[in-house]
């Protein structure tokens, strides 16, 4: 298929945007109750599922069939990528995760029509709103753009061999399954809004409470499993600081899986006792606007200079404050219209009830959401309201996250205590309480001696040993996911501590061939292997077992980066964490130097001073520069030739030595350059030498197992709703 | 449940945040220049520059030290314990967090953020 094909993908995308236009009018006039406008809307539907399948299919086809003239491809893949990622390299810019959000939301709607839902027109004419969106955000930034298109130096018709390459940090196992997950809570959150405005929009809110339910749980389930894979990608791969990093990238996900978590307890409570249903209805919207502002602060490089992710403003920037400002505008009208008309029954009970506890958890965790929000958007807010632009560090999100997490922990058990209806002896709770100081301690003594991780290691052994014993017992079938979810939490938090503060690092420095050792670990740089892609070598001696290891090191030309792999050992007690820094060869080390001007240095059993700059020809289209050194005493004068953009080294001979010196790298503009001289025969050359960071972090496989335990107690919940659902019908 | 004890408890939240934010420093990190960077010393600021590679990247035990230049203001030296960055050899430019010590006239990093230039190569 060739580019000039009519088949082009940003046709499509602007023929899509047609119909699902078309398809709005149509639902529109089926507002009055009219089943051919709303037939003729659902065909509709139907083609634009057509179309847009039809366009991830030719954007899948160009990374499968290696069209690299498209600048999205060329940008995102190359030859060299295996099936799997060339796959995910779909994802691996903005514009294709656009597309597949879109395709994902446009499923959705799907099930939402099979379902037959009586608010079908409603909920569809919002997910199509939300369509038409993605569609101008595409069809304004296509991923089928041509490479001449984008770039002004690139003659029109132009086919790459090869494209640039994926990012080497992309390229991992996480990557394929993190983003599509993600996407898909992304997604979800249109319809509980679809459900809210239906909700207002027929002053009618009970009706269709199961419903949003099942949708809300999916949402969340599937927005917190995609946060809980960023985690572990974010863990395998450098720079990222671990598995979470308050960046705002990962900051962006949480807050609306925060709120989405709070809506999840309020529908409960709405549910079983007809309670908050004007906060439901504000959390629904303010879920889906969240989830579009997020999409924001990570697409429209707002964040560009505060954030560990290299954003570039695309110019999406007012299309998104549209959008945003659309939706609140849609949710605020509606909300205060029928503020006074929705029926919500006061939430009617003591002051440690079941009810009240779960209202004070859901103000807790909306709270934290806020803070979360506040600190993320301080970079615009400060750009409002102060003289410096200004960012908030981790020790924000940190210190938060401390009063936060113990009220949490506190108002799980609170709720579950109060939730039961057994009444328990005083000396039961005396037991769990002692048991959970004293296994609180024994987790962190002589690990730490900070207070917070005694309180926390407290609290959630509280929660863990309580659940226990009360799913050992006779604990209703309902109440089992919020069990397992709430132990997960309470796992989660007790991995957090260990791996926070029980947790040692060290840079070590080591020379091939020497064994250093420490903290029961003993490491040797065996050496460098050179392949296509270089790694480092090691032995690793770990209480008794050797083993070798090696870790990718190197240059990546395509995408202009190193590319550092760390060597992760993961154990019962701990995980060990070994980041190659720096590799620096010996020979490097005693022929290459940087030397200022007037500057003596001794290199290679020579002395080299500097003098000065010469240039030549520096009117002619090839100028060459000069460095005058004094070898040894005697002058020698290695230069640099540039000619068409491109410099050549132009080597000296240094006199009576049969050796030579050269130029690497010259600045004038600092007086400064580096300067290379061929060893001489039977010269020492040091060994090579390697820099290490090596962590011990302890307990890590906590953090996974909590959200695991999360992730399992919300399936269960979902699961359980769709039999009960079946089971009505 | 009343109102006012939701009101009460939410304004109970807030200020136990805003209390715990009081008693921890270094909770912002303004946005400033060089030579606002040298006057504020010892506060936690951020700073941008280009990585100067004329410079040696040296490293010593627990720290790496590098150089990076602004416009029109001197230079600056900056220090990092931790892990250094991916990518850092390539860097365009480099966001960098943490406080100036003026007795040693260096910057200690606790967080270096790399910005890499684009993508694109021409084709050779």
């Amino acid at each position: 298929m060739g580019y000039e094909s009519i088949l082009n993908g940003t046709t499509l995308l602007v023929v899509a945007l047609l119909v699902s236009f078309i398809s709005l009018i149509f639902l529109a006039r089926s507002a009055s109750g009219n089943q051919f406008a709303l037939v003729t809307s659902r065909q509709l539907y139907y083609l634009t599922t057509i179309l847009i399948v039809l366009t991830v299919i030719l954007l899948l086809g160009a990374f499968l069939n290696h069209q690299y003239y498209y600048a999205y491809v060329y940008n995102n893949s190359d030859r060299g990528l295996s099936l799997v990622y060339r796959i995910a390299a779909f994802w691996a810019g903005k514009e294709g995760s656009f597309l597949l959000w879109l395709f994902i939301l446009n499923i959705l709607g799907i099930f939402v029509i099979r379902s037959g839902d009586e608010n079908e027109n409603i909920l569809i004419s919002i997910v199509m709103i939300t369509q038409i969106f993605i569609l101008l955000l595409l069809v304004v930034d296509s991923p089928f753009k041509y490479i001449w298109d984008v770039y002004a130096d690139v003659e029109k018709g132009f086919r790459p061999a090869d494209g640039a390459g994926m990012n080497p940090l992309l390229a991992d196992p996480w990557m394929v399954a993190h983003p599509p997950v993600l996407f898909l809570g992304y997604a979800s959150a249109t319809i509980p809004f679809g459900y809210a405005v239906a909700a207002m929009l027929k002053n009618e809110y009970s009706a269709m409470i199961e419903r949003e339910y099942s949708w809300v749980l999916f949402s969340m389930l599937s927005l917190g499993i995609g946060i809980f894979l960023g985690g572990y990608w974010a863990y395998t791969v450098l720079g990222w600081g671990g598995y979470w990093g308050w960046d705002p990238v990962e900051n962006s996900s949480l807050i609306p899986w925060l709120v989405v978590v709070a809506l999840m307890h309020g529908m409960l409570l709405q549910k079983r006792k007809g309670a908050l249903v004007k906060t439901n209805l504000a959390l629904s919207c303010v879920y889906f606007i969240l989830v579009l502002y997020s999409a924001f602060l990570t697409r429209s490089g707002v964040l560009a200079d505060f954030s560990v992710h290299s954003f570039a403003d695309y110019g999406l920037t007012g299309y998104f404050l549209t959008f945003i400002v659309f939706y609140m505008f849609i949710s605020l009208f509606l909300f205060f219209r029928r503020f006074r008309q929705v029926p919500s029954k006061p939430v009617n009970s003591g002051p440690f009830s079941w009810q009240t506890v779960t209202v004070y958890g859901i103000i807790v965790i909306l709270c934290y959401a806020l803070f979360i929000l506040v600190g993320t958007s301080m970079p615009i807010l400060s750009g409002i309201f102060m003289k410096n632009r200004s960012a908030v560090t981790t020790g924000f999100y940190n210190g938060i996250s401390v009063p936060f997490g113990l009220l949490i922990l506190g108002l799980m058990v609170a709720s579950s205590v109060r939730g039961t209806g057994r009444s328990l002896t005083k000396n039961y709770w005396i037991m769990i309480a002692a048991a959970s100081v004293f296994a609180g301690v024994l987790f962190n003594v002589f690990k730490t001696s900070s207070p917070v991780a005694y309180l926390f290691g407290a609290a959630s052994f509280f929660v863990i040993i309580y659940y226990m014993m009360d799913l050992a017992g006779k604990s209703p079938s309902a109440a089992v996911p919020s069990r397992i979810t709430h132990m997960g939490a309470a796992v989660l938090v007790l991995g957090v501590i260990a791996s926070g503060f029980h947790s040692t690092a060290g840079t070590w420095e080591l020379e091939k061939g020497r064994e250093e050792s420490g903290g029961g670990l003993a490491v040797t740089f065996t050496g460098i292997r050179n392949a296509e892609k270089s790694s480092l070598e090691f032995m690793l001696r770990n209480r008794g077992r050797e083993k070798s290891i090696a870790t990718a090191y190197y240059y990546d030309g395509r995408t202009n980066s190193m590319y550092r792999e760390p060597y992760i050992s993961c154990g019962l007690m701990e995980d060990l964490y070994i980041t190659p820094q720096q590799y620096i060869p010996g020979l490097e080390s005693v022929t290459t130097s940087m030397v200022r001007k007037g500057q003596k240095i001794s290199l290679g059993g020579l002395d080299i001073l500097f003098e000065d700059f010469m240039t030549r020809h520096m009117t002619s289209s090839e100028p060459e520069i000069y460095a005058v050194l004094r070898v040894n005493g005697r002058k020698v004068m290695p230069g640099m030739k540039i000619s068409s953009g491109e410099s050549s080294p132009i080597k000296a001979v240094i006199p009576g030595t049969g050796r030579w010196v050269s130029l690497l790298e010259v600045d004038a503009g600092k007086k400064i350059i580096v300067v290379h001289v061929s060893p001489s025969k039977g010269m020492k050359i040091p060994p090579d030498r390697v820099i290490l960071d090596v962590s011990h972090k302890r307990l890590i496989w906590l953090v996974w197992l909590g959200t695991i335990l999360i992730s399992a107690g919300a399936f269960i919940a979902l699961v359980m709703k769709g039999r009960a659902g079946r089971q009505k019908k | 449940m009343k109102n006012r004890n939701i009101i009460f408890f939410t304004i109970g939240i807030l200020l136990l945040v805003a209390a715990v934010l009081l008693l921890s420093d270094d909770v912002l990190s303004p946005y400033v220049s060089f030579d606002q960077a040298r006057q504020k010393k010892g506060s936690y600021v951020q700073i941008i520059g280009k990585l100067d590679r004329s410079k040696p990247v040296e490293y010593s035990k627990g720290s790496y030290t590098f150089t990076i230049a602004e416009k029109d203001s001197m230079a600056m030296r900056v220090a990092h314990a931790g892990p250094k960055p991916l990518n850092f050899e390539h860097a365009d430019q480099v966001v960098i967090l943490g406080r100036y010590d003026a007795s040693l006239d260096i910057f200690n990093a606790d967080k270096v953020l790399v910005k890499c230039p684009s993508k694109y190569k021409k084709e050779q």
